[in-house]
């Protein structure tokens, strides 16, 4: 009667970590579709914390949204995290491929974004006293890095140590990419000064 | 806060329209009049203060005026001011005409003159207290004649090489001086009602910055000689002192790093007691501040004085400007700034309260600014008084006035909602207290809103729930009972 669930199905895997990232990596499952459907659902949760978190415990300026940096607030460090574990895990050998980090890495952020759904609703239903919602938000951030720690365990074939050793460096490449992308963003910035006083120059010349 | 600004915006239609002629056109002040919105950053204000008039030396009818260095207003109305420069003290009417002047005075049996008075205080007795402070003394004038000095004090509390030049005096309600002195980090020096020294009072602390926590764990490491030679870390002394007549002390501070704690209002233990509500620290002067080559202009407070309401007046020598905020540090008015045009000033470094009046003396400029509350800071002040007092009720009525003079003021809107909590028509509170941005009190009404919506609505859907539970149970026995 009931059909056997898969990986495929991601509310499956924030339950089963161990199963799914198995599945993930070594039979193939995983739909690339949903996971980009997770970060838009991630990116709009993040503008409705922002905008919709209950005002005792809201303390944004609601007339100062920026769309565009809640985007990169939420797909940077994703992006960065990914990238950063595939490398790692090429140097440590590693055998997750970058498809299955992006995958699996997006199913994970599913309990983080329902806590905070929750702890907006929450937010919005309590007073000052009860800060509820703060706790359901941590619940569900641990929930994701345990399950998101469980999974990378199995994808890489790490072990306990090894894995622990990985997340640390994976840490330490996203600042060394986030330094990168800063200087990179200095440097065309100045670029672009110098070759417009140059441009300047010469049609001041020219004239 | 769009919605704000159109109820402002037509709150003030209407009370222009109501008033219709009769409306008084106000001049425009010299100076930026604004306070906070929020999130900290500046939006526009009424005028609350005016400047009425401003004297010096030669307008008042004793000559011009040589650095000032203080003025003090007792009871009855009588300005006293150092004249520091011509060496004379100066009495004055609270209109700034001359009744006066001491330039002698009488001191066992010789005549001294009245040089380098840097401070005053007049008690209600009329004994003048002048600290001479290159002299290194205060004397106590009563009449013309020096009845009694105090001088540095002999105590193991203070070492030998220490100067004692008295800069501020201040006499609370028991006669105690507190005294100022320049280049003492310890504090204040209190002295009984005979004159003898009864110790430090009310330090400033050590604003912990990177540096300080740096040369704390060398210290930890360096030997005592090492140590030594190292520079010590001293607190900022204060500026200013003056004793209100409820009892308690307030000083002021110049030239702090972090803009926190500047005025402070000490009690008879020394610890400030003058604290925003929610947070400990609050800034007591401006939030935004200008930059000078990559560096704040930090807001540095050279006197503060407490008027008749308690409310505490302090006047900011980096912008010129006086901040009004009332016990529960709300700001209540900002007035003033540098400039040269009436009601601005170059250095200010005194600021005094007479009745509403308020008066600032520039050492630079040698004159005296007269400032009165206009409509609406008085009205202002009236509704703060019946507000801070808790007369909610009472108070809402004028802060709906205010509020048609001033879109902007979260006073109005937190005092209206608070009135509104207390008649417990709580949608209504729920909207003004958001405007106010008062979180705390926003939460106590949305707990006892949500408590009224539960009481309402809580039966049904219990109801609710008891009859679904009650029904799918029955439809489950019936369809068993059909399968059997």
């Amino acid at each position: 009667m009931k059909e056997k669930k898969t990986a495929t199905n991601p509310f499956y895997t924030i339950m089963h970590p161990f199963n799914c990232s198995y599945d993930i990596r070594f039979k193939g499952k995983g739909n690339v579709w949903f996971t980009i459907i997770i970060l838009i659902v991630f990116f709009l949760t993040s503008i409705f914390q922002r905008q919709n978190t209950g005002y005792i415990f809201n303390y944004n300026k609601l007339s100062d949204l920026n769309v565009f940096l809640q985007f990169i607030g939420v797909m940077l460090p994703f992006v960065l995290f990914v990238i950063s574990n595939w490398v790692v895990g090429i140097l440590m050998n590693g055998t997750g491929r970058f498809r299955d980090i992006w995958i699996y890495g997006a199913y994970c952020c599913i309990p983080f974004i329902m806590g905070n759904i929750l702890s907006v609703l929450l937010s919005n239903i309590l007073v000052r006293e009860e800060p509820f919602g703060g706790y359901v938000q941590v619940f569900g951030a641990a929930w994701s890095l345990v399950v998101l720690f469980i999974g990378l365990m199995i994808m890489h074939e790490y072990g306990f140590t090894q894995n622990v050793f990985s997340c640390i460096c994976t840490l330490f490449v996203m600042f060394i990419l986030l330094f990168l992308i800063m200087l990179v963003g200095n440097l065309a910035t100045d670029l672009y000064g110098f070759v417009m006083t140059v441009v300047k120059e010469i049609t001041f010349r020219m004239s | 806060m769009r919605r704000i600004k159109n109820f402002g915006i037509t709150l003030c239609l209407a009370a222009a329209m109501m008033t219709g002629m009769g409306l008084k056109a106000e001049a425009q002040s010299n100076f930026n009049t604004y306070s906070y919105d929020e999130w900290d950053e500046s939006v526009a204000a009424p005028a609350s203060y005016q400047p009425v008039a401003a004297k010096n030396g030669l307008e008042m009818g004793a000559g011009p005026l040589n650095t000032p260095q203080d003025f003090f207003m007792d009871g009855d109305g009588h300005l006293y001011v150092a004249d520091t420069g011509n060496n004379r003290i100066l009495i004055l009417d609270d209109e700034l005409n001359l009744l006066d002047i001491l330039e002698t005075v009488h001191m066992n049996g010789e005549e001294i003159p009245l040089t380098d008075v840097e401070g005053m205080y007049v008690t209600k007795d009329h004994v003048l207290y002048a600290a001479q402070t290159a002299s290194g003394r205060i004397l106590v004038i009563e009449n013309g004649e020096v009845t009694s000095t105090i001088e540095k004090p002999v105590s193991n509390l203070i070492s030998d090489d220490f100067v004692f030049s008295p800069t501020k005096i201040g006499i609370d309600v028991y006669g105690r001086a507190y005294v100022l002195s320049k280049g003492c980090y310890s504090g204040l020096l209190q002295f009984d009602v005979d004159g003898s020294f009864m110790g430090f009072f009310g330090a400033n602390k050590v604003e912990v910055t990177a540096q300080v926590a740096f040369n704390y764990m060398w210290k930890s490491i360096l030997s005592d000689e090492q140590r030594a030679a190292m520079t010590s870390i001293l607190p900022i002394e204060y500026s200013n002192v003056d004793c209100c007549e409820d009892g308690f002390v307030y000083t002021s501070t110049v030239g702090t790093q972090l803009p926190k704690s500047q005025i402070k209002k000490l009690n008879p233990l020394g610890n400030n007691i003058y604290y925003a509500l929610g947070n400990e620290e609050f800034n007591f002067g401006d939030e935004e501040f200008t930059y000078s080559r990559g560096r704040a202009n930090y807001p540095s407070f050279i006197d503060v004085k407490t008027n008749q309401d308690g409310f505490i007046f302090a006047i900011d020598l980096t912008s010129g400007r006086v901040f009004e905020r009332d016990q529960e540090a709300n700001l209540i008015a900002v007035f003033g700034g540098t400039g040269s045009q009436l009601g601005t000033f170059s250095t200010p470094v005194a600021v005094e309260t007479y009745g509403n009046r308020v008066y600032v003396l520039d050492r630079l400029k040698n004159n005296i600014t007269i400032f009165e509350p206009t409509e609406y800071g008085a009205l202002v002040e009236k509704a703060t008084i019946l507000y801070n007092e808790g007369l909610y009720e009472e108070s809402s009525r004028l802060w709906s006035q205010v509020l048609a003079r001033n879109a902007n003021s979260r006073l109005a809107y937190n005092g209206i909602g608070k009135a509104y909590t207390q008649g417990e028509q709580y949608t209504d509170a729920l909207e003004y207290l958001r405007y106010s941005g008062d979180r705390y009190s926003y939460s106590r009404a949305f707990g006892k809103n949500r408590l009224v919506v539960v009481r309402k609505y809580g039966p049904y859907a219990i109801a609710l729930v008891v009859c679904l539970v009650f029904g799918i149970s029955v439809r489950r026995r019936i369809i068993r009972r059909k399968n059997k």
